[in-house]
């Protein structure tokens, strides 16, 4: 069906009752996701937080595994210093510099956001930034509608429609 | 014997493809259509050639003939047939072999598709470049990487076998084959775009005549992802399937360019715009299962997956060099005949969708690129040392991935060129109650956390955008609305939805305890109780096999293992799995008694994922998807002037409600 | 921008790019201790059997710090050198052994002892080993009389080589 009678149906239901459907499950959407939020396991535990430490470095030893991951002799020691660091009431910081200051700052899984590797976090912002507006400029673009056919095209058209043993309904596969 | 003939046929390959290609060459250049008609000879001795090679080294492997290198290397007396079948892909100069023969496969797919005009320069110049690829492939083959060599046999040598974790579990011999079934599948297009920009003919002909082609590829490249997954996490025993490791980094990246080309190619179908960026899309396609196997082969990244050292390193990076000069420069030498007739009218029409689409595409593989090569470079630049690693993707692929399901459940119901607010707003509205409706039910079950609230309420509203156009389409034509792309694209979708709620329930909700338990000691991990029984073995002469008897909740037993590899010396830990529709238990023999004490402790990892079932059956339904999505919904002509047609399509197109 | 201008420029990154990854290809690993030279770390605390454990006690005197598993075999293998530094130091009096565990347990390492010999004292503190980097055992350090780290040695030691390297540097 055309344009003309789709609008013609979603006028059965009047503009302002479909705004308050829309509305209505908006607030839906959004009161469901701060419940789960808000209402998500208390603070931190500490087994939760030596998990998180162990997921953030990287064992020296074994390609790119995390700590917490690798089944490596040196993964399971930067476990146990996790472990009794965090026994000791060290913060994670002071965890962190000390496993840098032992194997340097490769152990970060987390590329630091200082020195060179700082690009690692700005050049994909820039990438958006750019395809974004690219995306924008693109759609803001007019003049596609006054456009007229080619020779060119009506030449293909021509040859088609010549050799065409099927007719071509501009291919209903596609349509939404 | 296998040495020499193994080597003969390489040779044979490599002299058909070059004669091949540069007799393909000369004829299309002199305009001489009869003097083309004898490349589908040369071709098919390059066919002969790669079917050869396969054979011959398949058959060297069950001879145990160890006077041929790779046999000494992967081989043994001991492997059983299937792993030894499989060893052929267990190390590089094999893998190459395979590569060679899945292109060949390609080739004489293409002849045969093809074979009636093959006169036809567009044509011509394809199989040129297939012939060039192959070229290549015997090149490694005859040179740096030649699996033929022939060897002294030490005394009373046996073998090694292939590495311990590919022989460990069956899917070994499938998901290596379908990967690359993937990866080399796109040459065929990538040669199609090429040949349209050397003989000038950019029109969307081409186009139509490859589509089923790039999906084929696409599937394969996807079932061997998702296969790859599951097998690292069956086999790993790192409890995890996914962990951005430069080779799986490797193998996601064609499949994201791959994935936007799909969708931005149907934008030049049916508007005839975008023509410069869907080449610019198969030629980087292509151009990355390149740069993929050379990040993944020549030892330059460190990985768990890179196989060692080769020597094909330097050759990778040429190639991928002269693929991508070839590109740049085709595409900058056209660059006028590809200008784009027409704009887009709207950003609230499909095809503004589908280029958001090749922006988030785009964004994500640039982040996987960025992260996979960064620290070369960084190494390269100033000696800076540093990884990145699972927390870094994780928060970079995190925001795309939710925009994606966004634009999942939008795109679909947008028609062409133009929307109004009353047509989105009657559309999306049941694709919108059914994205709030999994929410509601999901924070009854008692899920909580906002991203994955978020990936349910998104992935519901994105099921529903494919279930209405599925349900439209099945009404309106019968069985015959679940084929075709557009239809089989929503199946695709619908199994990207089930693969995201996967993911998110099996991180968000998993459950990771590791506990030493004396037999009869119990451990309990998410509401089950894990009781270990006792420890047992077994010993053949390639492995001893030690395993531990776990009783799940006074149940079932079930056994996770470690075996040694005599040979190689390795011990690989067999992880044991109940697998289930809401959660899979996951269990690893972490630390074994080591003399075969039955009264010692044990070091038992239980690791509980909620929901990961859904991601394999995710990534099935994706395949499924794909394949109906091949099956033509209607026939088509490849000459249907779909450029020419803009004006009156849009009369002519009926837009279904 | 024309067609032209952005492959070019897209030419010239991917240039880059492939100069980038064609120089980085096959860097070694440099495992160079970054310690050696350094004033050696502290080490201090309980020992397995319940002393109290202070490197700076042994100013004066070489110490050989060792790092070493149960489960390792070429720790078993260096272990009796161990024993033979350990002898000759104490009559000497000029050279000291102390072993810090990685990744085994208290008991493992008793009766590894008991079994193999050795007196020296063994800690087992996470904290020395990131500190001194250790990767994979065995490890040894060799620290002179001033407490300076002079040597760094990686898969096992001998006695003869040990001797020797402090004869060198006496």
């Amino acid at each position: 069906m055309s344009d003309a009678t789709t609008t013609a149906k979603s006028s059965k239901r009047s503009l302002s009752a479909q705004l308050g459907l829309w509305i209505a499950l908006a607030v839906a959407a959004v009161s469901m996701l701060s419940i789960a939020t808000f209402d998500d396991r208390g603070p931190e535990t500490t087994e939760e937080r030596i998990q998180r430490l162990s997921d953030s470095f990287a064992c020296p030893e074994c390609d790119g595994q995390s700590v917490s991951e690798s089944n490596a002799a040196v993964a399971a020691t930067i476990r146990a210093l996790i472990r009794d660091r965090v026994a000791e009431g060290m913060s994670d910081t002071e965890i962190r510099d000390e496993l840098i200051r032992g194997y340097s700052s490769d152990v970060l899984l987390n590329p630091p956001s200082e020195g060179i590797s700082a690009l690692v976090w700005i050049l994909p912002v820039v990438f958006v930034v750019f395809g974004v507006g690219g995306w924008i400029a693109a759609v803001r673009r007019t003049g596609g509608g006054t456009r007229t056919a080619t020779d060119d095209d009506r030449q293909l058209v021509a040859d088609a429609l010549d050799g065409g043993h099927d007719t071509p309904d501009g291919g209903r596969d596609d349509a939404s | 014997m296998n040495s020499a003939l193994g080597f003969a046929f390489s040779v044979l390959g490599l002299s058909a493809s070059v004669f091949g290609a540069l007799g393909g060459v000369y004829a299309l250049v002199r305009r001489t259509p009869h003097l083309l008609t004898t490349i589908r000879q040369w071709a098919g001795l390059v066919i002969i050639a790669a079917v050869g090679c396969f054979v011959v080294m398949e058959v060297a492997l069950f001879q145990r003939d160890y006077t041929v290198k790779f046999v000494q290397l992967v081989g043994s007396d001991a492997t059983p047939p299937l792993f030894n079948f499989a060893a052929l892909w267990s190390a590089l100069e094999g893998s190459i072999i395979l590569w060679t023969f899945i292109l060949a496969g390609y080739v004489g797919a293409y002849l045969w598709k093809f074979r009636k005009q093959i006169t036809d320069p567009l044509h011509g110049w394809t199989l040129v470049v297939l012939l060039t690829i192959c070229a290549f492939f015997f090149a490694l083959m005859v040179g740096p990487s030649n699996p033929f060599t022939e060897v002294a046999v030490p005394a009373n040598f046996v073998g090694q076998g292939p590495n311990p974790l590919l022989q460990n579990h069956v899917l070994v011999a499938f998901h290596p084959p379908m990967l690359y079934l993937g990866f080399v599948g796109f040459s065929v297009p990538f040669a199609f775009a090429i040949a349209a920009l050397i003989t000038g003919r950019v029109g969307e002909g081409w186009l139509v005549e490859t589509r089923r082609w790039t999906v084929a590829a696409w599937a394969f490249l996807t079932l061997g992802i998702v296969l790859g997954a599951w097998w690292s996490y069956e086999v790993l025993g790192w409890g995890g399937y996914w962990a951005w490791d430069p080779v799986e980094n490797a193998s996601l990246l064609p499949w994201l360019t791959g994935t936007a080309y799909l969708h931005s190619v149907m934008v030049q179908e049916r508007r005839g715009m975008l023509r410069v960026w869907n080449l610019s899309l198969l030629c980087s396609t292509f151009a990355l299962t390149i740069l993929g196997t050379f990040l993944s082969r020549s030892g330059v990244v460190d990985s768990v997956h890179a196989f060692s050292e080769g020597g094909v390193g330097p050759w990778m990076l040429a190639f991928f060099a002269v693929v991508s000069a070839v590109s740049v420069g085709l595409i900058a030498w056209r660059g006028d005949r590809l200008r784009s007739p027409g704009a887009i009218d709207s950003p609230l029409s499909r095809e503004a969708s589908f280029l958001a689409n090749n922006v988030i595409f785009g964004a994500l593989a640039f982040v996987v690129l960025l992260g996979t090569v960064f620290p070369l470079l960084a190494e390269a630049y100033d000696d800076t040392r540093l990884t990145i690693g699972r927390p870094y993707f994780d928060s970079m692929a995190r925001p795309i991935a939710f925009v994606m399901l966004f634009l999942m459940a939008a795109a679909p119901v947008l028609p062409w060129r133009k929307a109004s607010g009353e047509l989105l707003s009657e559309r999306l509205f049941w694709p919108a109650v059914i994205g709030v409706g999994s929410m509601f039910v999901a924070i009854v079950l008692g899920a909580r956390g906002f991203y994955p609230m978020l990936t349910f309420g998104l992935g519901g509203f994105a099921a529903g955008a494919a279930l209405r156009q599925v349900a439209l389409a099945t009404r309106r034509q019968g069985w015959r609305g679940f084929v075709g792309r557009t239809n089989g694209g929503m199946i695709v979708h619908l199994g990207v939805v089930l693969l995201a709620v996967g993911v998110a329930s099996s991180e968000a909700y998993k459950t990771d305890r590791t506990a030493t338990l004396l037999p009869g000691q119990s451990m309990e991990v998410a509401g089950h109780t894990f009781t270990y029984d006792s420890f047992a073995g077994d010993e053949t002469s390639a492995r001893i096999k030690i395993w531990a008897n776990v009783r799940i909740d006074g149940d079932e037993v079930y056994t996770p293992a470690q075996t040694r590899y005599t040979q190689r010396g390795m011990i690989v830990p067999t992880p044991s799995v109940k697998p289930g529709f809401t959660e899979d238990l996951f269990l690893v023999l972490d630390d074994a008694p080591r003399n075969g004490d039955v009264t010692a402790p044990i070091r038992l990892r239980v690791v509980v994922r909620p929901m990961i079932t859904w991601l394999w059956a995710g990534g099935a339904l994706m395949g499924f998807g794909s394949l109906l999505a091949i099956f033509p919904g209607r026939r088509r002509r490849g000459t249907e002037p779909v450029s020419a047609a803009v004006t009156t399509a849009a009369e002519r197109d009926p837009v279904p409600a | 921008m024309s067609i032209r201008r952005i492959a070019l420029s897209v030419g010239a990154v991917l240039t880059l790019l492939i100069v980038l990854l064609a120089v980085s290809g096959g860097t070694e690993d440099s495992q160079t201790n970054a310690l050696l030279g350094q004033r050696v770390p502290l080490i201090q605390g309980q020992t397995l059997d319940g002393q109290d454990y202070d490197i700076d006690a042994s100013r004066g005197r070489w110490v050989v710090v060792n790092f070493f598993a149960t489960w390792c075999p070429p720790c078993i293998v260096e272990h009796p050198e161990l024993v033979t530094i350990e002898r000759i130091g104490a009559e000497t009096g000029q050279i000291d052994v102390v072993a810090n565990v990685f990744n085994d347990s208290p008991e493992n390492v008793a009766e590894f002892f008991a079994d193999n010999g050795g007196e020296w004292p063994v800690l087992s503190d996470a904290g020395v080993a990131v500190e001194f980097q250790i990767r994979r055992v065995p490890e040894s350090f060799l620290i002179d009389p001033f407490g300076v780290v002079r040597a760094h040695y990686t898969g096992g030691v001998t006695a003869e080589q040990i001797l020797g390297d402090i004869e060198a540097m006496s």
